[in-house]
């Protein structure tokens, strides 16, 4: 065997890895994307104002009546990552892939810089420019350069290779943290750098165009052009092509078997849901503690985003309670919000105290403009104005010894429960560094107006730093607690139970 | 307040499963907006008359089209509105 110093072990191994990784990314992405199947370039998601979209299904512009959860389409476990409407599922793939991708390409890159291989990819010379055309023409007349073009890369594929590598990767990822909520409530100058969140999401949909159709043409031109040398380079590192047959089948055996891997992937998950949720969450979990948990919003004193920014129209998933679900909240709309009452309490002591709005309008008030994200996609733009949740517990006395989360639950039903036994409150489940964060707030005002009843009205929770299936709306009650666990399915919240979202909201 | 948002309760024969559910809602969802309809949920307890419960929330102005509810739910499978 003649090793091929221009394709050693780690190369062939990080190419290898990346190739089953990109494919957990695109499919677990599409997962996501099926979820809510339009894009927007504008800040509010308003029906009609898509500049792309994957369903005939009609949005109607009146708010407040139709919920962006029947949007939400279902794709083949053979396609998506896991599929079959699993989109919390398909946001931890997701997550863990990314990490993993991410890691294998800073592996790839330092050892690509510390062998010396950079300059078999990245271009030193604009002689790349004519060289590149020369071999654009010939496949554009369906011709295949001949052999002394690749040292070992043709020109073209230099261009390509260090646009994928250097430049379009890094947006994939640029374009994806910034739709971290996190990210945008710390630092909302770089959300809105991307054009917003939904600047962010068009750019990434369009920049995983763009990687797909790259995987779909470097892969056919693998087979298409010199393929006996590509083929023994890729799975021996060789560049004796009396190996071609045999380096083929391992080729392509390798092939199938990483699309089995793939389409297990799904099974796996969708097997047992609450399984997956525990595995993927638990690595996941480690990337959000490291570069998410650590971030503070500060709505407040943030100038990125003003008045002028905010969003003519608002999405909401879960309509309003109806007299069936809580005749109490019906009672209370109905006579001007006389009679609400929202109750503050510590479960570990059994203790509570019963507020009015009038005492929730007497405690200091707090005012920001913040973008609202859904897991789904869509988001708008609004100043809220309310209480923050530190002052708010702090009429109950200090924090309880062993509470160790804050739990707030809803006057309203969820919307679905996972089994689809009869519906439960919605609730969610906050840690003690969220809910003390200056930008978790209980409002009760929205654009200096008191809140419209499909938005929560009168007091909703915002948690700036997470996406909305923390902010509990129609708030019934405020606790301190010792651990999720003992409530509802166990995982921290109606979503989490339900559609298998993270405890931990911050991407 | 003249427009509020209630609830319309139906019961649906064979809708049992997860998957039957999720097939019931999809091809509901293709013709909610036409309908009137925002947000659904079906409850599946299993006891009694071995239907399910579907909840549909809309305008109090709205009157659920059963009909039209019933076309959209046989497209997905052997479902239909009993009650």
């Amino acid at each position: 065997m003649n090793t091929n110093p221009d394709f050693p072990f780690w190369l062939q191994a990080t190419h290898l890895i990346n190739f089953v990784l990109i494919g957990m990314l695109l499919r677990s992405g599409w997962e996501i994307l099926s979820s809510l199947p339009r894009l927007w370039w504008s800040n509010d998601s308003a029906p009609g104002k898509e500049w792309l979209r994957f369903t005939k299904r009609k949005l109607p512009k009146e708010e407040g009546v139709y919920t962006s959860l029947m949007d939400e389409k279902r794709l083949s476990p053979l396609i998506a990552l896991p599929g079959r409407e699993n989109i919390g599922l398909g946001r931890h793939w997701h997550g863990l892939s990314v990490m993993l991708w991410v890691l294998n390409g800073v592996v790839y890159v330092v050892l690509l810089f510390a062998t010396g291989l950079w300059q078999r990819i990245i271009p030193t010379s604009w002689d790349v420019i004519p060289k590149a055309w020369d071999s654009f023409v010939i496949y554009a007349g369906f011709g295949v350069p001949s052999l002394e073009h690749f040292q070992p890369y043709d020109a073209l594929q230099m261009l390509g290779y260090t646009f994928v590598i250097f430049i379009l990767a890094p947006f994939m990822i640029l374009t994806g943290l910034a739709m971290s909520p996190a990210i945008r409530s710390r630092y909302p100058w770089y959300v809105k750098f991307w054009g917003g969140h939904q600047g962010a999401r068009s750019l990434h949909f369009i920049a995983m165009v763009l990687m797909a159709g790259f995987i779909v043409m470097h892969v056919s031109l693998v087979f298409l052009v010199h393929r006996e040398q590509n083929v023994v380079h890729m799975v021996f590192g060789d560049v004796d092509t009396a190996r071609y047959a045999q380096g083929l089948v391992i080729m392509i055996a390798t092939i199938v078997a990483v699309i089995v891997f793939w389409i297990a992937l799904s099974y796996w998950t969708l097997a047992d849901r609450p399984r997956a949720h525990r595995f993927l969450v638990f690595f996941t979990e480690i990337g959000r503690k490291i570069f998410l948990n650590w971030m503070r919003p500060r709505g407040a004193v943030q100038t990125t985003y003003t008045d002028r920014d905010i969003s003519e129209f608002h999405w909401t998933n879960g309509l309003p309670p109806t007299s069936e679900e809580s005749p109490e909240w019906i009672a209370a709309r109905d006579n001007n919000w006389e009679g609400y009452t929202i109750t503050i309490g510590d479960d570990l002591n059994g203790t509570s105290k019963v507020l009015t709005l009038d005492d929730i309008r007497q405690l200091p008030q707090t005012s920001y403009i913040a973008t609202h994200t859904c897991m789904q996609g869509w988001s708008a733009t609004s100043r809220w104005s309310g209480v923050r949740l530190t002052d708010l517990m702090a009429l109950l006395g200090p924090k309880p010894e062993g509470a160790n989360y804050v739990l707030v639950d809803s006057y309203g039903l969820a919307q679905k429960m996972i089994d689809n036994r009869p519906r439960e409150p919605f609730y969610t489940v906050l840690d003690l560094q969220t809910a003390a964060e200056d930008d978790t707030i209980l409002a009760i005002e929205r654009n200096g107006e008191p809140l419209d009843l499909h938005l929560g009205a009168p007091a909703r929770m915002r948690v700036e730093s997470n996406h909305g299936y923390k902010m509990v709306k129609w708030v019934r009650s405020i606790r301190w607690i010792a651990d999720y666990a003992e409530y509802g399915d166990g995982r921290g919240g109606t979503r989490e139970d339900s559609a298998l979202q993270a405890l931990n909201g911050r991407i | 307040m003249n427009e509020q948002i209630v609830s319309t309760r139906l019961q649906v024969s064979g809708v049992h499963t997860d998957k039957e559910v999720k097939l019931a809602l999809q091809a509901l969802y293709d013709v909610f907006a036409d309908l009137g309809i925002g947000q659904a949920t079906f409850e599946v307890t299993g006891a009694g008359t071995g239907t399910a419960s579907l909840f549909v929330k809309h305008l109090n102005n709205v009157t659920v089209d059963v009909d039209a509810v019933n076309q959209a739910l046989a497209k997905a499978g052997e479902f239909r509105v009993v009650a």
